[in-house]
């Protein structure tokens, strides 16, 4: 009686592991693997790897002018909305904090972004950056062409994207600021801190995970952006806004040149993987978990 | 116990999970059996229901009116042969292509489509598609069908060696669109838009007034422009006639020195500072708003920009301005063709094939023509009384058409499976002589080089 029972506990927790094992590895490993194999071939226009050429293909994407300026124009990106999106989310979630009267109005506005599709909101944007029909250039009085101008256009696309990011930043970063306890900014309070050396020594030390935790996947994020790119401009004019996702898309579905694309993707995957690793190795230094 | 259940209940979600799979995987040959898929090959009875799904590209005006043209199949013909034609809307030719190349690459027969439209610039891609049945096959089992009434420079765009993939269905020429009274206002003669690219610098010049944002010419060329721009000079824009004659393994234009002397005019235009180039504008709307004097664009947007201007000012059409004034050649004939898919069902190839003879119908192509401004593929058409009666009433129409008739089929787009690159390396570096960043003769060198590699690339990996 003691045996069986045994191997039903032993079996148990990978039973339930199961289902999600193998929907992972269905849609995430086979993809992953098939990417790398197909970037080591040549692939024909119907999808048939036809030759093996070893490196050929990460080689070109080496020797590609048009993949380094993708990388700058991502990095660029990535250097734009991910502390522009921290900031401003911070700000409106410390002007929501405290709990008021009407506050569950402003605390839904500020989260509704979260709630328009990403097409919708980049179509809705690209009308009002519409350098001479919008209302963004009327009312700041700018002469900018938006999306129009290699030297606005990638600006133009990190404004949606902060814009469609800062939903989601701000819901996480009111709870987190919500649970900061009481106590600590009482006592703090007590001593004679004021404001700012509250922000500073109590709150953002205890809301740090969630920083962390936001700065991470905005990473994430915006190395692999694509849809407002694909909807907005095409990543033109003049190749200014295409990013690393959209070159790889382009290389693989528009020019046909699977085993290519495939290398790309490849390569875009280790550079995310290293910039992740980044961000964990720093966590040890700068996250305080309580 | 309680572990038992747990167990059982683990496995019981599993199971559910795989039952939840199974419904949407089974869902397509599920609806394909519904929709007939008797294996009694050509000679299946009438009675049997076929289903076809037909993907296109058109939207706004031209949507309405493919809608229209399917549902008055349906209804007639279609009834009596038991066929069911539903049109399905797949965004930009682009878009559409981004698709059928993603499912072609899965081998993912059952969820393509019967019948596809696919533009000229894609010949070449939608001829290496296995499961496309070559148009040529199908008038070779069908004597009923006469190519020769459909006008030859269409068939030469969708041709390679003489033998058609796709039929010819909405096609159409780059022409030129102008505002008469802003002309008039700029104290032009309105009867008289530029036949050069010369003059259309000049008159750009006059029509511009940069202070309100007005300008008189918006373009930046790529290779839709470019195919008319080189091929109207007389020669091939790339090797083996621009990939009719065989796979095209190199480009020309920079042998030839047809893009040089384009390129020497189009800069004399752009520096007198009328015309502006490099930046993404929206040109039907800037025409519109009568912030915009001339644009070119494809013969199929005529209906649009009619709808979209009303009664705000007169708009005029023209030939595609030339690069030399004794240029003969005329331009490229742009638009879609219609391709019929192997699907595994005779049946179904045989129905598609019956509306594409349908589509191409002088009748059809006449409404066709009406709605959306592409000219008529079928050279009966103009035997229609109806056809001479709307062209009297609506002579900018007309433009199109004499232009076509005036142009050499041998002016085409090449037939190649990296235009879209060769398009971009074209864009780049005539803007980056225009632009003075390169002389002509690196520009011209670097545009030829890519596009070579590009094609070279290409040709390896598809034999």
């Amino acid at each position: 009686m003691e045996r069986p029972l045994n191997v039903k506990r032993l079996v148990k927790p990978y039973l339930f592991l199961l289902p999600s094992v193998a929907l992972i590895f269905l849609f995430n490993y086979y993809p992953l693997f098939k990417t790398f194999f197909l970037g080591f071939m040549l692939v024909d226009v119907v999808g048939n790897p036809v030759e093996f050429i070893g490196l050929d293909n990460f080689i070109a994407v080496m020797q590609d002018e048009r993949f380094w300026t993708a990388m700058l124009n991502t990095f660029k990106f990535a250097l734009i909305t991910i502390p522009a999106t921290l900031l401003i989310s911070l700000l409106l979630s410390l002007l929501a904090e405290k709990k008021r009267r009407g506050s569950s109005i402003y605390q839904i506005m500020f989260a509704l972004p979260m709630a328009v599709s990403m097409s919708s909101a980049a179509l809705i944007f690209q009308l009002l950056m519409n350098p001479t029909l919008g209302m963004f250039n009327y009312l700041t009085g700018l002469q900018v062409n938006w999306f129009g101008d290699e030297k606005y256009a990638l600006t133009g696309i990190a404004i949606v994207a902060v814009w469609m990011g800062i939903g989601f930043s701000f819901l996480f970063l009111l709870a987190a600021l919500r649970n900061v306890p009481g106590d600590l900014l009482e006592s703090a309070e007590l001593d004679g801190g004021g404001y700012i050396q509250k922000l500073w020594h109590i709150k953002l030390p205890l809301i740090s995970p969630t920083l962390f935790f936001l700065f991470t996947t905005d990473l994430i994020g915006s190395l692999m952006v694509f849809g407002p790119v694909a909807v907005i401009t095409k990543g033109g004019p003049m190749g200014s806004t295409e990013t690393l996702i959209y070159r790889m898309f382009i290389v693989a579905f528009e020019n046909s040149k699977y085993g290519y694309g495939s290398a790309i993707a490849a390569v875009i995957f280790v550079i995310v993987m290293i910039f992740t690793f980044i961000t964990f190795a720093f966590e040890k230094k700068g996250v305080h978990y309580h | 116990m309680k572990k038992l259940m747990l167990i059982v209940s683990a496995l019981l979600l599993t199971v559910s999970l795989a039952a939840c799979g199974n419904p949407s995987s089974s869902n397509q040959p599920a609806a394909n059996t519904s929709t007939g898929t008797s294996p009694s090959g050509s000679g299946s009875t009438s009675a049997e229901p076929v289903n076809l799904t037909f993907w296109h590209a058109m939207s706004g005006t031209n949507e309405e009116v493919i809608k229209q043209v399917a549902a008055t199949y349906n209804e007639t013909i279609g009834k009596e042969k038991g066929i069911t034609i539903t049109p399905v809307f797949q965004g930009s030719y682009g878009d559409l292509m981004k698709k059928v190349r993603a499912a072609v690459q899965a081998k993912d027969f059952k969820n393509l489509p019967d019948l596809v439209q696919s533009p000229a610039s894609d010949v070449a891609v939608m001829k290496s598609i296995p499961s496309i049945v070559w148009a040529q096959d199908l008038i070779g089992k069908d004597s009923s069908f006469q190519i020769d009434d459909l006008e030859p420079n269409a068939v030469q765009t969708f041709s390679f060696q003489n033998k058609i993939v796709g039929i010819p269905f909405a096609n159409s020429t780059i022409l030129l669109y102008y505002n008469k009274s802003m002309f008039a206002d700029a104290g032009l003669d309105a009867s008289k838009p530029p036949a050069t690219i010369a003059e259309l610098g000049e008159m750009a010049a006059r029509l511009t007034d940069k202070p309100s944002k007005q300008w008189g010419f918006i373009l930046t060329p790529e290779l839709y422009q470019m195919s008319s721009w080189i091929g109207m000079q007389g020669g091939f824009l790339g090797n083996n006639e621009s990939g009719r004659a065989d796979t095209m393994t190199a480009v020309e234009f920079d042998k030839t020195g047809a893009m040089k002397n384009f390129l020497t005019e189009w800069k004399k235009a752009v520096d007198l500072g009328g015309v502006q180039t490099g930046a993404d504008a929206n040109v039907k709307e800037e025409f519109a708003a009568g912030k915009l004097a001339m644009f070119v664009d494809s013969t199929a947007a005529l209906r649009g920009v009619l709808n979209s201007v009303g009664d705000k000012f007169e708009v005029g059409t023209a030939f595609y301005p030339k690069v030399n004034a004794s240029d003969k050649g005329g331009v490229a004939v742009g638009g879609s063709a219609l391709y019929v898919m192997d699907r595994g069902d005779q049946a179904k190839i045989d129905a598609a094939w019956d509306y594409i003879k349908y589509s191409s119908a002088p009748e059809t192509q006449l409404i066709w023509h009406q709605g959306t401004g592409y000219f008529p593929v079928n050279r009966k058409t103009y035997d229609l009384p109806a056809m001479n009666e709307h062209l009297e009433k609506n002579p900018l129409f007309k433009t199109a058409i004499d232009q076509l008739h005036s142009s050499s089929p041998q002016v085409q787009e090449p037939m190649s499976a990296v235009n879209n690159e060769i398009s971009t390396f074209l864009k780049e570096e005539i803007l980056s002589f225009v632009l003075n960043k390169k002389d002509i003769d690196t520009a011209v060198s670097d545009m030829a080089a890519k596009a070579n590699k590009a094609l070279e690339e290409y040709n390896r990996a598809n034999k």
